[in-house]
């Protein structure tokens, strides 16, 4: 298919690469009285290690498994490389999905678990064989083929799983919450080889998490769902920089607000991120800040960072701000915060 | 264990197997009378392969307890799958054990009845229909406890490999329940071969099973040949309930974390 476009004029060459692969549009899914899915429309590029963040009941799995054949959309249509991808059956969809449970088969080895999708294929014995050497390689696990899952630690099961999916060179690589079973430790080497993984492979991986940490740390382009629907698609940084809600800014890393009524009378919601503000002695603040002044009540030292709460009149939340290395104010010592104005972002309407 | 309550158990135990114990030793009594003992002999377990009447018995029951065993199975299985899958109901989920605990003489009674509205001849046939029944129920609570231990993303992680949703079932959902379905099997089996109050109920006069047979010949007596009977029925039990057991403990399935 590539090789047809390549041959075309240079416009639909470039075309064809900057249209997405992935093309979710209008989607719509409930379960009886609950609403999953609520006009759900997301475009995911080639190559991209794309996220699906959000809290748990979201809708994040259900999309992941309407990709997947799994279910399938009331109302909107998906497309894969511009085909239409609800009309495909399960079985024959270029998508594989890495389940948050494993679902590895018990009464089948690790090779056989590897080799399942590509017997379904009907390849031959001697394709089967290099190719299943190949995927336990990748993920690490070459010599423990004749084990059974049971044998296995959760963290081996979790790289059987991810070579039972890759074998097959799938186009689309769902995984549904991949490190959710694991140990912290474990999580933080396993995020960096799905990372590496997924440029060594090249496959589009869309991968849904609840955790924002994992979801900023790995992916390219973060798509926050709430209640069925899309609150923000982005890029980590700018989803940090520049939340377009207050769900956005609450949900990812920690935020401060602040109020204000403009000259329409209408209630304005800024966010300003704790690296944003500043804090000092009372009066020291520079000129053409905006500043606040209160008591400091807290402090969380995280190493090379620390968290500073001031407690402001008439605030419900303390301020976070964050300083580098240590602090040398105490708390209950009267402060004063200040940011620049231009820090400040702009809360759209949505989840005011 | 306290002295007392271990003198509470022997007795328990000794009051469940003594019975079973002198069936087996009257079983190898040459003497063939049960209150003296004329040397050990196997005797009776000729006789018993010589009596035409039992040899009739073991053909119906085996006949009927290969068949219920069979579509006891097959449908037990496929219920258990269905009711884990589309009912919701608690109703439907304990009316299917009814057939299990319902006392069997309103079960044969009910049979009866039914056989007799539709006009079907009572025979083996009847009897493999009706033991068909119970046993289902048990092969269904069986294969379900089985099932609650299976993960349910099994099969759509088949179907995601490439399979389709029969073979997704046959090649994955099957195997994984084996064992549970081996355990219902062997259950149906042993259930069907000693059952008398259902076959009294429903068989014709023509191929009465075993436990009919041995019933009609102690009405005059029990002859050593039925200890000899008795015994090999013991040992088989014991076999398949000891099968069971290994079956239906949970290892090699991977929890749902």
């Amino acid at each position: 298919m590539t090789s047809h476009i390549d041959h075309t004029s240079p416009v639909a060459a470039a075309e064809a690469s900057t249209s997405p692969l992935v093309s979710v549009s209008s989607v719509h899914k409930r379960f009886g009285s609950v609403v999953a899915l609520d006009d759900v429309t997301i475009d995911i590029a080639r190559n991209e290690f794309f996220s699906l963040l959000g809290p748990s009941g979201c809708g994040k799995t259900t999309l992941l498994r309407i990709l997947a054949g799994l279910e399938v959309p009331d109302d909107g249509t998906v497309t894969l490389d511009g085909a239409d991808l609800v009309a495909m059956p399960t079985h024959r969809r270029p998508v594989n999905l890495m389940f948050q449970s494993y679902a590895l088969f018990p009464h089948l080895n690790v090779e056989r678990n590897v080799s399942y999708g590509l017997e379904r294929e009907k390849l031959s014995k001697s394709e089967i064989r290099p190719r299943v050497q190949e995927a336990l390689e990748t993920v690490g696990l070459s010599g423990l083929g004749k084990r059974r899952p049971t044998q296995l630690s959760g963290g081996q099961r979790q790289r059987v799983a991810l070579a039972r999916a890759i074998v097959k060179r799938p186009s689309v690589l769902l995984l549904d919450e991949p490190l959710g079973a694991l140990d912290k430790q474990i999580r933080t080497q396993m995020q960096r080889e799905l990372k590496r993984l997924q440029s060594e492979v090249g496959v589009t991986f869309i991968v849904v998490t609840h955790d924002q940490e994992e979801a900023m740390s790995m992916a390219d382009r973060i798509a926050v769902l709430r209640d069925g629907h899309v609150e923000q698609i982005a890029s980590p940084n700018e989803l940090y920089e520049h939340p377009a809600s207050r769900f956005v800014a609450e949900f990812i890393g920690s935020t401060n607000l602040f109020e204000s009524v403009n000259e329409k009378g209408s209630t304005e919601l800024r966010c300003l991120r704790p690296e944003r503000l500043q804090m000092g002695l009372v009066g020291e603040h520079p000129a053409g800040h905006e500043h606040v002044e209160g008591v400091l009540a807290d402090v969380q030292f995280y190493g090379g960072l620390s968290h500073c709460y001031v407690d402001v009149a008439g605030r419900e939340n303390p301020l976070i701000v964050a300083s580098v290395g240590s602090v040398s104010y105490r708390p209950a010592q009267a402060v004063a915060v200040w940011w620049h104005p231009d820090s400040a972002v702009l809360l759209g309407k949505t989840g005011l | 264990m306290s002295r007392p309550m271990r003198f509470h158990l022997f007795m328990v135990y000794t009051f469940l197997f003594l019975p079973i114990g002198v069936l087996v030793v009257l079983s190898f009594n040459r003497s063939g009378l049960p209150t003296s003992w004329g040397g050990f002999s196997t005797r009776w377990y000729g006789e018993l392969v010589r009596n035409e009447q039992i040899r009739e018995g073991v053909k119906n029951t085996l006949i009927v307890a290969l068949g219920s065993t069979i579509i006891a199975t097959v449908l037990g299985t496929l219920l258990a799958v269905g009711i884990q899958r589309f009912v919701r109901s608690p109703f439907v989920e304990s009316a299917i054990l009814a057939p299990a605990v319902m006392p069997d003489i309103v079960l044969a009674v009910g049979l009866l009845a039914f056989y007799t509205m539709v006009e079907m001849p009572l025979g083996r046939l009847t009897v493999l229909v009706s033991h068909s029944l119970f046993c289902m129920a048990f092969v269904t609570a069986v294969v379900r406890a089985r099932l609650a231990h299976v993960d349910p993303s099994l099969e759509e992680a088949a179907r995601d490999l490439g399979d389709t949703a029969v073979g997704a079932f046959l090649r994955i959902t099957l195997p994984s329940l084996a064992p549970g379905i081996l355990a219902g099997a062997l259950l149906s089996f042993t259930l069907s071969i000693d059952e008398f109050v259902i076959a009294f109920f429903t068989n014709g006069p023509r191929n009465p099973t075993l436990p009919q047979v041995i019933y009609a010949n102690v009405r005059f007596g029990v002859k050593p040949d039925v200890n000899a009977l008795a015994t090999i029925l013991l040992i088989m039990s014991v076999l398949a309930v000891l099968s069971v057991q290994r079956l239906t403990r949970p290892t090699d399935t991977i929890e749902a974390s």
